[in-house]
């Protein structure tokens, strides 16, 4: 299917397909009414969440292991049943970036992870309650000097 | 908004699942005991309000933001997935 991103805020038609779209039925935490995204894959690690019901949403995603490799969190039975995860293989983790004009300034949100089941491909945001994990780490600074 | 009056002990029901009860009263501090189903998540307001905002901060970059990309993604680890657990009932 063909979508626009505005990646960079330049927009953009690219092809994704089906298997790629992901439907979050609450939404994002603050964008209840955006409910499908585009999963778009990066060369690099990171990756795109762009909103199908307004192109001015796009995210960048990431692999939260690549920066913080002790990251991991428990969801709930309220999570579960809400993406129709009956195979903890099929979820996959991602994190939300916040890109700064530098790469010191990148943050991620390891507060409010994002789950997406391949299999159903619903998608939810996740929110750790318990302060554990903090809403702008930064990127880098994660990773040792020189790794 | 709907606006109720109760002391310390007593209790406002929510249809018809969700109770939430004063326990205390200290000052300016009241403690308030939820007894909610496990479907329905509970936060503090605050912390809601500031995953909402943070949200709305990442949801659009600006074209300087490709190149912090490219330098992020040269730093990146190679890493395996995070395991997502299931927290058992």
């Amino acid at each position: 299917v063909e979508i626009i991103t505005t990646r960079f805020g330049q927009a953009e038609a690219i092809q994704v397909a089906a298997d790629q779209v992901y439907l979050f039925p609450t939404g994002l935490v603050g964008f209840p009414g955006l409910r499908s995204y585009a999963r778009i894959a990066d060369a690099s690690g990171f990756g795109w969440l762009q909103s199908l019901d307004d192109i001015n949403h796009c995210f960048v995603i990431a692999n939260p292991a690549a920066f913080f490799p002790d990251y991991g969190f428990d969801i709930g039975d309220a999570d579960v049943q809400a993406l129709k995860l009956t195979d903890a293989g099929d979820a996959e983790a991602v994190v939300i970036v916040r890109l700064g004009d530098t790469p010191e300034q990148s943050t991620a949100n390891l507060a409010a992870p994002i789950v997406l089941n391949r299999e159903s491909r619903l998608g939810r945001q996740i929110v750790i309650a318990d302060g554990r994990w903090p809403i702008r780490s930064p990127l880098l600074g994660a990773v040792p000097a020189g790794a | 908004m709907l606006v109720l009056t109760r002391k310390a002990g007593e209790s406002i029901v929510i249809g018809g699942e969700v109770e939430l009860t004063v326990l205390e009263i200290d000052g300016d501090h009241i403690r308030l005991g939820i007894t909610a189903p496990r479907s329905v998540p509970v936060y503090r307001a605050e912390l809601w309000a500031e995953i909402q905002r943070e949200n709305a901060l990442a949801a659009s970059q600006s074209p300087a933001a490709e190149t912090t990309l490219s330098v992020l993604a040269a730093n990146e680890a190679p890493a395996k997935r995070p395991t997502v657990r299931i927290k058992s009932a």
